[in-house]
């Protein structure tokens, strides 16, 4: 699954979150890096995004939106003829939003400082992603990243990576491929603790196996007393 | 040992002994994996008992 990054962060040099997010999926041959910059090449770009499974748009919160250097590549870039014409280019792509704000997540509710979930505020792309016949994720919000601990952190780091290359993110089931993938991929690389990585991953596809056993079974028990 | 204490007993080690960040953050994030997966059986588990007694 191939995924593009684009970053729209004005301030890039000094942000503390981009850096980690970067380092989080540079071991990653398909994930594409792309910070917007206010010249570009709009064929490029279609290129660029045509070549995609999965587009995401990264970003810190400014006045509950993106900052300009997005919309106005998008205004650029994603032209009527190009989205919406008659090949409907970005059909059947994902458009993920992953967007940072140094305000607590509680804030973002109704009856709380902010008033509106994150999830409204992003309306817009969703608007675009119908639009434009794109499958919309849900949003990876980051609140306060400096204020994360060490190993919260560490659990971020790692639910971006999944964010941006997990090809399902739909269910736990979902989440126990993308971890037996990253084992086996360790496992591949020689990794020095190869013999115990295995045996940690023969002992999570068992569980995993235990557990839509136990799944089935509750769901055969639910049909019975329907019936 | 059970299963699910020899898996987090195994994940800590690795996770202690690596000096990569990006692995330290995978151990640990695969060690929450595996209590959920173990939080998810129980639940089920108990359901299923639940319903076989009523």
């Amino acid at each position: 699954m191939r995924t593009l990054i684009i970053i729209a962060h004005p301030e890039l040099e000094s942000s503390n979150l981009q850096p980690f997010f970067k380092a989080a999926v540079e071991n990653y041959s398909d994930v594409n890096w792309h910070p917007l910059s206010t010249d570009f090449d709009i064929e490029q770009e279609q290129k660029l995004l045509l070549a995609q499974d999965r587009i995401i748009f990264e970003f810190p919160l400014y006045w509950y939106s993106a900052p300009a250097i997005l919309k106005q590549w998008m205004d650029s870039v994603m032209t009527t003829k190009f989205v919406t014409g008659n090949r409907y280019a970005l059909s059947g792509k994902e458009l993920g939003l992953v967007v940072s704000t140094g305000d607590a997540e509680s804030s973002f509710q109704a009856g709380a400082t902010e008033k509106f979930t994150m999830s409204e505020l992003m309306r817009p792309f969703e608007a675009f992603a119908n639009k434009t016949r794109m499958k919309y994720l849900p949003l990876l919000t980051i609140h306060q990243f400096l204020y994360l601990n060490p190993d919260e952190q560490q659990r971020l780091l790692v639910n971006y990576q999944q964010y941006i290359t997990n090809p399902r993110l739909d269910h736990f089931k979902d989440q126990e491929s993308w971890f037996e993938n990253e084992l086996q991929n360790r496992i591949e690389a020689t990794d020095p603790h190869a013999a115990e990585l295995q045996q940690i991953l023969d002992t999570i596809k068992n569980r995993q196996d235990e557990l839509d056993d136990l799944q089935w079974n509750l769901s055969e028990m639910k049909k019975e007393e329907d019936s | 040992m059970d299963e699910n204490t020899w898996l987090t007993s195994q994940l800590e080690q690795l996770r202690q002994s690596s000096s990569d960040y990006r692995d330290q953050a995978f151990y640990l994030a695969l060690n929450d994996f595996v209590q959920e997966q173990s939080k998810r059986m129980e639940q089920i588990q108990r359901e299923l008992d639940g319903r076989m007694w009523e």
